[in-house]
């Protein structure tokens, strides 16, 4: 009786379980491409790359190292700059670390460790080097329908993820200059011009926040953001002033070492620098 | 024993769902959210007709592009799209597309129709939501020419993403 009673309810809970699994999104392409950072020493001279199908098709993932790091074009807007061929002068690493495999084809779920192996050049200098990571997923071919004498279209979708890798050898240190610092209103935003030049022979890596000092030392506004400074930088940062009352205001700088995102074994210690810029806010 | 089998049925449908869920746990690096794509959609310009332009807005929740990504609560990302300048077809036909600076689409709670615009031509810097997630959508328009031949066309759009300060 009491079975039969719940059997009652047995459609009910069948179609509820089929409308959550209806509204379940199909995945076309997706892939996980983890750590986000790779940290190599010249000891072991070796690193691994975890990449994940996490979508419902297969996807096939290539694997290519190209010399970079974040740069900043004349807007202060940051990018990654890709360079083919790196003179001589250039902290490369891109052309003696070698990938393995280079190319998978990763069922949905299955997951696959890209090993990572150094040779690097004999007589190596003490210091960091660089390069970028580029994992390139392409999922398979959509389905173009239509008849003979349709025009049918279908597009195909490719995804690249950029990720770092930094080899080190030996004493490494580092260490930031800021070189500009300006504060000015624009509509309802803040916008911050921040430059900076590193210093040592291995990138800044750290946290930059900013805190919206009001006239009474009260922060009325404060934002925060990783930053890595390779190469001289000159950010442009558009923070939204909200609800900030019109008023003198002071926008003071923090620059740390500090990073939730990395292993604190891969941070390099460097002191901290603090500035400040007055701005009007009206 | 009180066991429901109708909570049985529901338990093992959301088990289902959190088994084939993006792993983040397996895949995720020393520290740090690994950042990841993530396509639920691409741009579906279907079935055209020669010499009409078809325009496929960024808010056709049915039909425009709809990429996904995840990553560190609150990190700065940069997306490039690589957008292609026409769809290829037989013997060598192509149908042009256009994107024009209206045609990309962004948002933090996934929200298609308040999503912010973007230039998808040009790129995008900006943080990703307090729980690591930011929604793209794109829009476009294809041109078939008034004789195109007929046959299926296809392009590739290339989503570029990357921390910026890492």
């Amino acid at each position: 009786m009491r079975l039969c009673r719940r059997l009652r309810h047995l459609p009910l809970t069948l179609a509820l379980a089929g409308a959550v699994l209806a509204v379940s999104p199909v995945l076309l392409a997706a892939i996980l491409v983890a750590p986000h950072a790779v940290f190599m020493d010249h000891r072991s001279r070796t690193g691994q790359v975890f990449l994940v199908n996490t979508g419902d098709a297969p996807e096939e993932v290539t694997i290519d190292l190209k010399y970079g790091y974040p740069a900043t074009d004349s807007t202060g807007t940051v990018f990654i700059r890709l360079i083919e061929q790196p003179d001589s002068t250039e902290p490369s690493a891109a052309a003696w670390i070698k990938a393995y495999p280079r190319r998978a084809v990763l069922a949905p779920g299955q997951r696959q460790v890209v090993r990572l192996l150094a040779t690097p050049p004999a007589g190596l200098p003490d210091g960091e080097y660089w390069s970028r990571i580029i994992a390139t997923s392409r999922g398979s071919k959509v389905a173009v329908v239509g008849g003979d004498s349709a025009i049918s279209a279908g597009l195909l979708l490719e995804l690249r993820t950029i990720i770092s890798l930094s080899y080190r050898k030996g004493a490494v240190h580092t260490g930031v200059a800021v070189t500009d610092l300006r504060a000015i209103r624009q509509g309802d935003s803040l916008v911050v011009w921040f430059g900076a030049e590193r210093q040592g022979n291995a990138a800044f890596l750290g946290t930059l926040t900013y805190q919206l000092v009001d006239a009474t030392g009260k922060v009325r506004g404060e934002w925060e953001t990783p930053v890595a400074v390779y190469y001289p930088l000159s950010r442009r940062y558009v923070f939204a002033l909200d609800s900030v009352p019109a008023g003198p205001y002071t926008v003071r700088m923090n620059l740390t070492t500090a990073r939730n995102d990395l292993d604190q074994k891969h941070i390099l210690p460097a002191p901290p620098v603090t500035r400040s810029v007055d701005v009007e806010v009206r | 024993m009180r066991v429901r089998l109708g909570a049985l049925v529901l338990a093992w449908t959301v088990g289902q769902l959190l088994l084939s869920a993006p792993g983040w746990a397996q895949g995720k690096g020393v520290g740090g959210r690994p950042l990841s794509a993530l396509s639920r959609q691409t741009l579906d310009f279907g079935t055209l007709f020669a010499g009409t332009a078809t325009k496929v807005s960024r808010f056709d929740a049915l039909r425009a592009g709809q990429f996904e990504l995840r990553g560190a609560k609150g990190s700065e990302v940069r997306v490039d799209l690589g957008l292609p300048a026409a769809l290829s077809g037989p013997r060598g036909a192509r149908v042009p597309l256009q994107f024009t600076a209206g045609d990309g689409g962004f948002a933090r709670d996934g929200v298609i129709a308040t999503a912010a615009p973007f230039d998808p031509r040009a790129a995008l810097v900006t943080t990703l939501s307090g729980n690591g997630r930011l929604y793209l959508f794109l829009g476009g328009t294809a041109t078939p020419a008034a004789r195109q031949t007929a046959g299926a066309y296809t392009g590739t759009v290339t989503v570029t993403i990357a921390y910026t300060g890492i």
